[in-house]
C-alpha cells in the first residue's frame, strides 16, 4: 500500500516516470457478415481508455463480462493491435511496435491467463514449458536454463522433480502454478494476470493470491490484475479501475473505492455481491441494477451506464461525462459526481 | 418437526471408470423441508451436483449406480422407481436449473415452445392454452415483453434472460421442490443479484422448497436457511445458515469462510487451506479433510468420523469438534 502511494507522489512531482502509460487505447472489431461482404459494424470492445501503472504496484481492473477489460490487457502487452491510442512502456511508444521490436519488449512483460487447461501445451513436459520463454529469447545454455526451471519451480511451491511430468497430471491450482513460473522466467517487469485464479476453487484461490503477493514483494514485479471478481482484487490491488461497456467509469485507491464509491455503477456493482454472513447480507440495503448490459456494437449515447442508471438525468442521455480527476485523487466519469 | 418434503437417507453413489469404481458420494444424509431453503455447498468433487442428479434420476444408468441408500420424495423412494414414473415426477413436482442455460435450452425451438410443453405433458393442456400460460410464466419472472420474447429462439436472449427462461421453464408446474445446481455461476454479479431475488419472491409466492447447490459462500449467506458442506463426497457438516457463518465447527468450514476473499476484508495476506483437494481414486484414510487439517491427530489419520447430531440441528463429522470450540474460545 505505502509503496504504491509514495511512487505515485513522486509521479507528481515529476520525479518518476509510470512503467506503463495507456492513452487514449481504442480497440474495435469489425463484424464480418461473411467473407465476401464488408463488415457491418464494429464492436467497440475498448473505446478510449487511459491510465498509467506505477512500478511495484497492482492495478486491479474489474468488470462485468464483455467491459473489454480482457482485450485492454491482451492490447497492452500488444497480443492485439490497437485500433487508435498509444501504449508507452518506459515512456517508450510500443503501439506500433513490429515483430521484431516486440520480441524485445516481451522479456519485460509477461501474461498469465484464466483457463489453466487451455494454456499449458499438454505435449510438452513441465520443464519444457517454464523453459520455453528462456529458449525463445536465447537465455543461457541448456543447463543453466535447466536450473533455472528448478529454482522457479520450487519458487511457485512446486517440487523440482516435476519437471518430467505432463501439464494432465497436475491440478487446476497446480497449473496456474507452472504458468506463473512459465512468465516469470524470463524476469519480467509487468505481469497482466487475466483473471488468473477465476478458474480455481476458493481453498486453492487464496494460496495462488499469496503466491502473486509473495513473488511481487520479492521480485519487484508489476501487475496489472484483470477480474471479474471484486472480492479478489480488492485483496491484492493498490489501485482499481472499474470499467462498463469499454471505458473506464472510476478509478481509486483501493480502499477509497470499496469505502466510498463514487460512480453510481460501482455503487451497484459493489452491492450485487452476497456477502458472505446472513445476518449482515439482510440488513443492508442493495441496488439491483435493472436490464442487462447494453451490446457494445451500440453504445447508448451520453453516458453509457445511463440505461441502468438509478439517478440517470437528461443530460446523462445527451453528453458523454469526461473522465476527470476530483479533489480527492479519485477520478470519476459521471455528471452527478 | 413434521416430516420433510425430501429425505436423502445414506445415499451412496458409485461411477464405473478406467481407473476403477469411484465413490463420488458416500453415505449423504439429507434433508429438505417443505418451503424451506437448503443449501449443499462444496468445492470441487465434493459431490454436491451428482447429489442433486441422483435426485433427479439423472445419473446415466450404464456409468454410475446408487448402490446404497434411499431418497424419500414425500414418503416415496425415488431410487425405486421405473423412468416412466420418473418422468411424471420430474418437471410437475420436483424441478432442476443448471448452471449453463446456453446448453440447457434447445436451440431449434423457440422459448415459448419449450416452456409449453411442459403445461402440454404435465397438464394436458391445448397448443394454444399452453401458449398463453408459457406467456404468462414469462412474465412472472420479470421478461419484458414476453408476448414477443416466447416467440424469440435462445441465440437471441442474453445470459440472464435464458436463466429466468430456465427457471420459467422449471416453475412451470409449480414444483414443490426446485433444485438449482450452480443457477448463478455463469452470470455477472448484477445480473445474479437479479436472478437471485427472483427465485426468492417465487419461492414466497409459491411456498416451494429450494435445494440450491453452490461453492460461492456469498449465495448461500443471501439465499439459505439451512447449509451442508460436504468434501470429497462426504457431508461434513449441516447447521442454520447463522450459526454456520458465526459459529462453524467443521476445521473445513472454519478454512473454507476464512479462506474466502471479501469486499469487507482487506487483510494483508490471505489464510488458507493448505495442499490440494483428494483425488477421488485415492481418497484419504481415515477422515478425508485429515491431511490438510491443523487439528489432526492420530486417531483422524485411521479412523473416518461420523456425521454426528451434536446439538439442537447441528451435525459434524469430525473427531475434534469439540477442542476446536474451546480453542476458539481460548483465541477470543
Amino acid at each position: 500500500m505505502t509503496v504504491g502511494l509514495l511512487e505515485r507522489k513522486e509521479n507528481m512531482t515529476g520525479l518518476h516516470e509510470p512503467l506503463l502509460e495507456v492513452k487514449n487505447l481504442k480497440k474495435h472489431f469489425p463484424i464480418k457478415r461473411s467473407i465476401f461482404r464488408g463488415s457491418r459494424g464494429t464492436v467497440k470492445a475498448v473505446d478510449g481508455v487511459s491510465l498509467a501503472v506505477q512500478t511495484g504496484e497492482t492495478l486491479g481492473i474489474v468488470g462485468e463480462s464483455g467491459c473489454g477489460k480482457s482485450t485492454l490487457g491482451r492490447n497492452i502487452i500488444r497480443l492485439q493491435e490497437p485500433t487508435d491510442g498509444k501504449i508507452l512502456y518506459k515512456n517508450q511508444d510500443i503501439t506500433h511496435f513490429n515483430e521484431g521490436e516486440l520480441r524485445k519488449i516481451r522479456r519485460d512483460m509477461q501474461i498469465v491467463f484464466q483457463d489453466p487447461y487451455a494454456s499449458l501445451n499438454s505435449k510438452l513436459k513441465i520443464g519444457e514449458i517454464v523453459g520455453e520463454p528462456l529458449r525463445v529469447h536465447r537465455i543461457g545454455n541448456k543447463r543453466e536454463r535447466e536450473e533455472k526451471v528448478q529454482y522457479l519451480l520450487e519458487k511457485v511451491g512446486l517440487d523440482k522433480s516435476n519437471m518430467t511430468r505432463y501439464p494432465h497430471e497436475f491440478s487446476g491450482g497446480q497449473r496456474q502454478r507452472i504458468g506463473i513460473a512459465r512468465a516469470l522466467s524470463i524476469n519480467p517487469k509487468l505481469i497482466v494476470c487475466d483473471e488468473p485464479v477465476s478458474a480455481l476453487d476458493v481453498s486453492v484461490q487464496s494460496q495462488v493470491i499469496n503466491l502473486f503477493q509473495d513473488l511481487q514483494e520479492e521480485f519487484g514485479l508489476t501487475y496489472l490484475f484483470i477480474s471479474h471478481d471484486l472480492s479478489v482484487v480488492r485483496h491484492i490491488s493498490n489501485r482499481v479501475a472499474v470499467m462498463y461497456l469499454g471505458k473506464i467509469v472510476e478509478l481509486a485507491e483501493t480502499e477509497k473505492l470499496y469505502d466510498n464509491p463514487a460512480h453510481p455503477y460501482t455503487q451497484a456493482l459493489l452491492s450485487a455481491i452476497p456477502i458472505p454472513d446472513p445476518v449482515e447480507q439482510k440488513r443492508r440495503e442493495r441496488i439491483i441494477l435493472k436490464g442487462d448490459v447494453p451490446s457494445p456494437v451500440h453504445p447508448p449515447t451520453g453516458c453509457r451506464f445511463h440505461t441502468r442508471c438509478p439517478l440517470a438525468r437528461k443530460i446523462c442521455r445527451e453528453e458523454e461525462p469526461t473522465f476527470k480527476e476530483r479533489n480527492d485523487g479519485r477520478w470519476v466519469a459521471c455528471h452527478l459526481v | 418437526m413434521k416430516s420433510p418434503l425430501l429425505e436423502v437417507k445414506d445415499l451412496t453413489l458409485q461411477f464405473q471408470t478406467d481407473k476403477g469404481i469411484i465413490k463420488a458420494v458416500e453415505r449423504v444424509n439429507f434433508s429438505v423441508h417443505k418451503a424451506e431453503t437448503v443449501c449443499i455447498v462444496g468445492e470441487s468433487g465434493s459431490g454436491k451436483s451428482v447429489s442433486s442428479l441422483s435426485i433427479m434420476g439423472l445419473i446415466p444408468k450404464q456409468d454410475g449406480k446408487i448402490t446404497e441408500g434411499e431418497i424419500l420424495f414425500e414418503g416415496e423412494d425415488l431410487v425405486k422407481k421405473s423412468n416412466r414414473e420418473m418422468r411424471k415426477i420430474r418437471g410437475y413436482d420436483i424441478s432442476m436449473i443448471f448452471q449453463e442455460p446456453m446448453t440447457s435450452l434447445n436451440p431449434v425451438y423457440t422459448i415459448g415452445n419449450q416452456i409449453a410443453e411442459s403445461f402440454r405433458y404435465h397438464m394436458q393442456m391445448n397448443r394454444k392454452e399452453a401458449m398463453k400460460h408459457a406467456i404468462e410464466s414469462l412474465r412472472k419472472v420479470g421478461i419484458p415483453s414476453p408476448e414477443e420474447r416466447a416467440y424469440q429462439y435462445p441465440h437471441q436472449l442474453s445470459g440472464g434472460m435464458r436463466q429466468r427462461v430456465m427457471i420459467a421453464m422449471a416453475l412451470a408446474c409449480k414444483p414443490k421442490l426446485l433444485i438449482a445446481d450452480e443457477p448463478t455461476t455463469a452470470l455477472d454479479v448484477t445480473i445474479q443479484a437479479q436472478v437471485l431475488e427472483i427465485m426468492k419472491d417465487l419461492k414466497q409466492v409459491l411456498g416451494m422448497s429450494i435445494l440450491l447447490i453452490t461453492h460461492d459462500l456469498g449465495v448461500v449467506a443471501e439465499m439459505a436457511d439451512r447449509v451442508v458442506v460436504m468434501y470429497a463426497g462426504i457431508v461434513v457438516e449441516e447447521a442454520g445458515a447463522e450459526e454456520l457463518f458465526h459459529k462453524p465447527y467443521h476445521p473445513y468450514t472454519i478454512g473454507l469462510l476464512e479462506a474466502m476473499p471479501s469486499i469487507r476484508r482487506n487483510g494483508k495476506r490471505m489464510k488458507t487451506i493448505e495442499g490440494t483437494l483428494p483425488d477421488p481414486t485415492k481418497k484419504p484414510t481415515g477422515c478425508r479433510f485429515h491431511p490438510r487439517c491443523p487439528f489432526a491427530t492420530d486417531r483422524c489419520r485411521v479412523e473416518e468420523p461420523v456425521l454426528e447430531e451434536v446439538s439442537s440441528g447441528r451435525k459434524v463429522a469430525c473427531w475434534n469438534y469439540n477442542p476446536l470450540e474451546r480453542k476458539k474460545v481460548v483465541l477470543a
